[in-house]
């Protein structure tokens, strides 16, 4: 092994320019990729935050209440379409108003119980069952007006397509480039020692013996510029967090993992996420060593 | 064992390079091959490392055709078959001890076996005070050595040496005769290419002549003098037996 490594790291020495080209490639295509896996993650994130929230809102005339809640409640119970249904009396709508607004006094002194309707939170088994209880909902006792979180919802799934799909293609565009740099490399530097090639053969190396430090090689190539990109991503969000925080913060998943970013689980999904991104690097170089050697050399 | 059955290669000019070559030659045999060049000697030679396959005939090493091996497993037959080229193929950015190493490195050796037995190897080819010096820095006779070193190293059971002491002074050759003499002493087949006949006629050993591709002669204590003789002997003696056929035939 320590032959192998000091026979990757002369590989390496001999032709510093293609090596560091074959980084900086990596780099690239591990930094972006990485910028969109973690966007596409936030976003996922965010649609499910959507999701798992009451699929419509039954906002109250202002003299019902309770009562009104509790007849539709027993209604849309009888349909057994129903997940489930959570009250919000005038009391608690203030409450949230004033949590949601407590850094803003002027806002709070205008408002108080009775401005804001009472409301029934309704979450359906499938969201497809909204359509059919719409109409039940509206003919009820007491209803105002019914919201639906489906429009948040489809306007967030269709942004969410869209990066994943964009993502998507540039990823496995850089990914091909990046294989093709790395094979051309590799190629070029199978050309170079074609001589101790053909002597090794002659003396008996076997076919892996002789792979084994051009495979190395690429695998390093990716480790490295994924690593890097790793690095340069992490600093990113670092740098951004406070940004992140203040915009997505009431998602649960961006407040446990941005919120301290020196939690384990903080700490978790960095190492996962590294892990990821240098394993995959390593499996790219050496997938594309090989098949150039696979060009190159017979055996 | 190595058996040739009628050996021949075609590389498709008008005159073959081998032509139905046939000759067995038992383990731990010491044999000279000699013959003038274009023989067909290191064609015969590259036919038993499989660099080359034959165009007709079998070839096989402990009853292995070597024809047959696949690509992927051609290292295993090179392992049991060591080498020292003509040209040499030393390693030119790699010292003495690397040179050698990279024999035993390939069999996947460890650092204390590699050690010791390129010291040891070493040892026998005379240069251990010349371990960390790269080839650039070695004379003609001194790199023979180092590839005489490198090809018995990993222990092969047959070294072949295409031309072991080209180029060198009579003395440095007959340094390199007695190394090829100790290895075959411990039990390796040596078959030794050469055109020096000084050396073959002072060994008396074994000696297969060829010329034009064809093994024109097998003498168990040959001279290289003496089997040029006996090769045109024989050419003379053929072409005597084709004038008295035809002789015959006008009669």
């Amino acid at each position: 092994m320590k032959k192998k490594t000091s026979s990757l790291w002369t590989h390496i020495r001999r032709s510093p320019y293609q090596s560091i080209a074959a980084v900086l490639t990596m780099f690239i295509t591990f930094l972006l990729t990485g910028i969109f896996l973690l966007t596409t993650g936030i976003s996922f994130a965010i649609l499910q935050y959507f999701e798992s929230k009451p699929q419509l809102t039954v906002f109250f005339l202002e003299k019902a209440g309770k009562s009104e809640a509790d007849q539709l409640t027993t209604i849309l119970d009888g349909t057994g379409k129903i997940a489930s249904t959570k009250f919000v009396s005038k009391e608690e709508a203030l409450a949230i108003y004033k949590e949601q607004n407590k850094n803003d006094p002027l806002l709070l002194e205008m408002v108080t119980a009775d401005i804001l309707p009472a409301s029934l939170e309704v979450t359906a088994k499938d969201p497809r069952f909204l359509g059919e209880l719409e109409p039940i909902i509206k003919q009820a006792d007491g209803v105002e007006e019914v919201v639906f979180q489906k429009d948040v919802v489809d306007s967030l799934l269709s942004w969410t397509n869209a990066i994943r799909n964009v993502g998507g293609v540039l990823a496995v565009l850089l990914a091909i480039d990046s294989l093709l740099i790395i094979m051309t490399v590799i190629g070029m530097k199978i050309a170079l020692k074609k001589e101790e090639i053909d002597i090794l053969k002659l003396i008996g190396a076997s076919p892996w013996y002789i792979r084994m430090p051009f495979i190395l090689e690429g695998g390093l190539y990716g480790l490295t510029g994924s690593f890097i990109a790793w690095i340069v991503i992490m600093s990113l969000v670092f740098a951004f967090r406070g940004s992140i925080v203040a915009f997505l913060g009431a998602i649960p998943v961006v407040q446990i993992v941005l919120g301290n970013m020196l939690s384990t689980t903080s700490l978790l999904i960095s190492a996962g996420f590294l892990v990821s991104m240098v394993t995959f690097g390593f499996l790219l170089g050496a997938i594309g060593s090989l098949v150039s050697l696979g060009r190159y050399i017979k055996f | 064992m190595i058996q040739l059955i009628h050996v021949s290669k075609d590389f498709g000019g008008a005159n073959k390079a081998l032509s139905d070559v046939s000759v067995e030659i038992p383990d731990g045999d010491f044999i000279f091959l000699i013959g003038p060049t274009g023989a067909g000697k290191t064609t015969l030679l590259k036919l038993l490392t499989r660099e080359l396959h034959p165009t007709e005939g079998q070839i096989l090493i402990d009853g292995e055709d070597v024809s047959i091996i696949p690509e992927s497993q051609l290292y295993l037959l090179r392992r049991k078959v060591g080498m020292v080229f003509q040209d040499l193929k030393l390693l030119m950015d790699r010292t003495v001890f690397e040179n050698i190493a990279v024999g035993m490195e390939v069999l996947g050796k460890s650092t204390e076996e590699i050690e010791k037995g390129v010291i040891d190897v070493l040892g026998l080819v005379e240069l251990t005070d010349k371990v960390d010096v790269f080839p650039a820095q070695l004379s003609q006779g001194e790199k023979q050595r180092i590839a005489i070193a490198r090809a018995i190293v990993s222990g092969p059971s047959v070294l072949l040496a295409d031309e072991p002491t080209g180029n060198l002074d009579p003395e440095t050759s007959e340094d390199i005769m007695e190394i090829l003499k100790e290895v075959n002493q411990m039990g390796t087949t040596v078959v030794i290419v050469t055109h020096n006949s000084l050396l073959v006629d002072a060994q008396k050993r074994r000696t297969l002549t060829m010329k034009a591709g064809e093994l024109v002669s097998d003498e168990i204590k040959g001279k290289y003098h003496y089997t040029k003789r006996a090769h045109h002997a024989k050419k003379h003696e053929s072409e005597h037996k084709e004038e008295r056929k035809d002789h015959e035939k006008e009669d």
